[in-house]
């Protein structure tokens, strides 16, 4: 079994400040569920599509949400968001966009392309682990996904 | 011895018994008052027989009397007693008392002496009156105009009276026959079985409807009663109903028709009260039953109370009224109807008024529409001068108005018209065409459309233009064609006129055009000048294109750099908030105080940053957002800014007044945050007063609405006015008064986008007041 086989949360993140909140705020909901960073386009299509890296991985494995930034190094998040929606094989696995303003333009483009939900990270870290924490409880413990 | 000597004491025995028995007789009879006057006159023809005696008796005793004294000689009594002498009166005597007796019992006894002969004349007499009797009610039985039949005691029907047979068909020879004739009359076995039950059982006298068949074949509805005679004999009489029925079943249906007719129907009696209404008259005068109207007055039931009186002192003198009024209804509505009355009388001779009402107030006013919708068609056709007509198309005859008349030249319409006349003015050169035309039109069945010149009567040629139009095809023909006639005349002669001035028109414009062409070869000269100019000016609008060019490019970079600012920015300031967070929670243990304070302040710096970054956003959001002008109720959108920025402890220490602002057609959103920020700001820069007052108002101009927020709070010093409006800049230390200093910046912003301005003025300590202008005109909303 690949090391990345049984994650529930793929969160595609390129600043690394921003992972280190994230993940702290999932732990101090004592969530036992895996979670797999990512930090670039190209690396979060290799993990989706089993591809590099990931070749050895089982695609039938689907993590439960995607937290997906939209600013990533080398392939755009909205890019990744279209084809992953796109593709037939994951679809129907939830996208949450992360975006650091609500004033953002691409929250729109990204809602066009089928992602479920948006994210505002914000600068008051208060309101950042509480926003975090529903996402987590949300989609990972009560979204049901299509069987 | 004598004869006499015997013969004469049997006389007297005898006279004694006879006297005895008359006297007896007498006396009996006598008792009797119906018999004394015969008595009496018994009695005196007794007395004169006994004078009669008496005579001779004294006569005798006289004469034994007068010889016992001697005077006459004893040979004369002697004769006289001689017993052939003494029998004498005796005789007479019996004589006479047989005469009494005779008399007495033929006079009393007549019943018993003449009973033998009597019987014999009575017996005869019986005889007659049975046979007359017998004959009367055979009569009766017979030509009774009742059903009778007669049943003998088995229960057979033997007789048939002649109505019977008359109203079944049969003859007499066809009843009598072995087979109840019953059968005859009630083939069906079920219902003979009921009626021959009925014969045999019923009670006496109870009439019952039987429904029997005649010979040819018709049901009729009879009522029968059975009567029983002690021989057993049964008589069963009856009627023929079966018109009554008929009669009762259709009286049923016109009474229901009459009840249920869409025409309201009453009947008024002499007394001048209704005694019948139906249920259309119930509801179309507006009421709830029948028993409402009836012994009420139809005085109630007009507009015009004397109606009633009208209507029935015109069927007392005329017989009937026909007429329109206004009705009016329980509730006080009216409406109006159409009445028909008759006078009629009812069964004791009286005045009775029966009445058919319809409500007409639809039709009326259908009426009244049509009316004006023909006034208003007949003058138009007047103005047009058109005139209507239809054509008969099988006699050809046809009917117009006036108008078409008119425009033939006649002042008054000519008694008959026919396609023929028509075309009799219709001038020679275009009559072939437009016949030609008449026909394929009624070949095909298609709109025939012409114009042509006529000769009116006056001699007078003018155009007229018809069309017509074949009416609804019945059996695949068609009955008539309407159309309408109108006279072109003068529309004709402008087109005629008009193609001359065209005409004329092009020989001026040839010549034109030669003149033209020379000044065209002048005008090609100096047009060269001109391309020389524009390819210069051509130049300069290049150059004002890459200008535009440019500056949307900069608005491009702008955007970017807002992007960025939001995004960018943030980043690093989240993260800065979120460590120092973590470390003050992790770490809290290992900080001294100053340690935890500097994280407090970090933490702060931070959050004031986010601040200032999200109100720069804003700020550039209001120089790209579109707007959407309404008309803004501008006294309630500054009531309602104050209470969302207020508290109730604030309300209490601040005076805030509004006096009456006018309508403004702003963006709502927009104009809504420049309150919110200039009632703000003077709730803020007069929260050190005790008694804090905001006074908001608006002045109107000509062109502009003036508004003004005036307060008496801190106010700032009037030399840096100039500075109020621009982004960042604040007048007070941030420890005096919170703010990241773009609020006015922004506001300033919608403002010029209403196209309008802001401006203040203060003094330090005296309060600042805000005014800004709103253009009045709705077109002023321009965008940067």
């Amino acid at each position: 079994m690949h090391r990345a086989d049984k994650v529930d949360i793929l969160l595609i993140e390129d600043n690394p400040e921003d992972v280190e909140l994230i993940l702290r705020a999932f732990r101090r909901l004592n969530m036992a569920s895996p979670i797999h960073h990512i930090k670039d386009g190209a690396e979060a299509l290799d993990y989706i599509f089993c591809r590099g890296d990931y070749a050895a991985r089982n695609a039938s494995s689907k993590p439960k949400v995607i937290l997906l930034d939209l600013k990533l190094p080398k392939i755009s998040g909205l890019e990744v968001l279209k084809m992953l929606k796109t593709d037939e094989r994951t679809q129907d696995i939830p996208v949450v966009v992360v975006t650091s303003s609500r004033e953002d333009p691409d929250i729109q483009a990204a809602y066009a392309l089928g992602a479920n939900s948006y994210v505002v990270k914000m600068v008051d870290f208060n309101s950042f682990i509480e926003s975090m924490s529903n996402l987590g409880l949300y989609w990972v413990l009560v979204n049901q996904p299509p069987v | 011895m004598n004869l006499f000597q015997v013969l004469t004491p049997l006389t007297y025995w005898l006279l004694v018994s006879m006297w005895g028995y008359i006297l007896w007789f007498l006396i009996k009879q006598l008792q009797k008052t119906d018999y004394k006057k015969h008595s009496l006159s018994v009695l005196i023809f007794i007395l004169i027989i006994d004078a009669l005696r008496t005579l001779f008796e004294s006569l005798y005793f006289g004469a034994w009397f007068t010889s016992k004294s001697g005077m006459i000689p004893v040979e004369v009594y002697e004769v006289l007693s001689r017993p052939e002498i003494v029998i004498f009166p005796k005789v007479l005597n019996v004589i006479a008392a047989s005469a009494i007796i005779f008399i007495l019992l033929n006079q009393w006894f007549p019943a018993e002496k003449r009973s033998r002969k009597l019987n014999k004349i009575q017996a005869e007499e019986s005889k007659r009156k049975l046979i007359e009797s017998e004959e009367r009610f055979r009569l009766i039985f017979e030509n009774a105009p009742v059903l009778i039949n007669a049943f003998d005691e088995k229960g057979k029907c033997t007789l048939w009276n002649k109505h019977c047979r008359e109203t079944f068909g049969w003859t007499k020879d066809e009843l009598n026959t072995e087979v109840d004739p019953l059968r005859l009359f009630y083939p069906d076995p079920l219902v003979y079985n009921q009626v021959a039950r009925t014969v045999t059982s019923e009670p006496d006298g109870e009439f019952q409807e039987w429904r029997p068949l005649t010979k040819d074949g018709r049901t009729l509805t009879t009522s029968w009663a059975n009567f029983r005679l002690p021989t057993g004999l049964v008589f069963s009489l009856g009627h023929d109903i079966t018109h009554q029925k008929l009669v009762q079943s259709q009286l049923q249906v016109m009474n229901d028709a009459l009840e249920n007719s869409l025409n309201a129907f009453d009947i008024v009696n002499h007394e001048g009260v209704f005694t019948y209404v139906n249920q259309s008259y119930v509801e179309m005068w507006g009421y709830d039953s029948a028993e409402e109207i009836l012994g009420t007055s139809p005085a109630d039931h007009c507009q015009d109370p004397e109606q009633a009186a009208i209507v029935i002192r015109t069927l007392l003198s005329t017989g009937k009224f026909q007429g329109e009024f206004t009705a009016k209804r329980k509730d006080g509505s009216t409406f109006e109807v159409m009445m028909y009355a008759r006078l009629a009388y009812d069964n004791e001779g009286q005045h009775i008024f029966p009445t058919t009402s319809i409500d007409i107030t639809a039709l009326k006013q259908a009426k009244e529409e049509v009316i004006k919708e023909r006034n208003r068609l007949q003058f138009a056709m007047e103005v047009c001068h058109t005139g209507t007509w239809d054509l008969d198309l099988k006699d050809h005859s046809a009917r117009r108005t006036l108008g078409h008349d008119q425009i033939f030249g006649y002042h008054e319409k000519v008694p008959d018209w026919s396609y023929e006349k028509f075309l009799e003015h219709v001038i020679p050169e275009d009559r072939e065409e437009m016949n030609r035309r008449f026909l394929a039109a009624c070949a095909q069945k298609s709109d025939w459309n012409i114009e042509c010149r006529i000769r009116r009567v006056d001699g007078e040629i003018r155009w007229i233009w018809a069309v017509g139009r074949h009416s609804p095809l019945i059996n695949g023909t068609a009955q008539y064609m309407v159309g309408v006639v109108q006279d072109i005349t003068e529309r004709k002669q402008t087109e005629i006129e008009l193609q001359k001035s065209h005409e004329l028109l092009e020989v001026r414009v040839e010549k034109r055009t030669s003149e033209l062409k020379q000044q065209k070869e002048e005008a090609e000269s100096l047009n060269r000048a001109m391309i020389n100019v524009m390819e210069d000016l051509k130049t300069s609008n290049k150059d004002l294109e890459k200008a535009e060019t440019a500056l949307l490019e900069i608005n491009k970079e702008l955007e970017a750099f807002t992007y960025s600012v939001s995004h960018d920015l943030r980043a690093p300031l989240r993260a800065i908030m979120g460590f120092v967070h973590i470390l003050l929670e992790d770490y809290g243990t290992v900080l001294d105080d100053e340690g935890k304070r500097i994280g407090a302040v970090i933490s702060e710096s931070a959050q004031n940053m986010g601040r200032l970054i999200d109100d720069l956003l804003s700020f550039s959001r209001i120089g790209r957002m579109r707007m959407q002008s309404t008309g803004v109720d501008m006294e309630e959108l500054a009531n309602r800014s104050f209470m969302e920025i207020t508290t109730p402890e604030d309300r209490e220490r601040i005076t805030f007044q509004v006096n009456s602002m006018p309508m403004a057609v702003v963006d709502r959103e927009l104009i809504h945050h420049v309150w919110m920020n200039l009632i703000g700001n003077a709730v803020k820069f007069s929260s050190k007063k005790d008694q804090a007052i905001i006074d908001v108002s608006a002045e109107e101009n000509d062109d502009e609405v003036i508004y003004t927020v005036k307060d008496n709070g801190a106010g700032f010093d009037p030399q840096f006015a100039g500075k109020l409006f621009g982004v960042f800049q604040r007048l007070h230390t941030k420890e005096e008064f919170d703010g990241t200093g773009v609020g006015l910046a922004i506001i300033q912003r919608i403002i010029h986008r209403h196209g309008g301005r802001i401006w203040a003025e203060s003094a330090v300590d005296h309060g600042a007041t805000f005014h800004f202008t709103i253009k009045k005109d709705t077109q002023h909303a321009s965008r940067r």
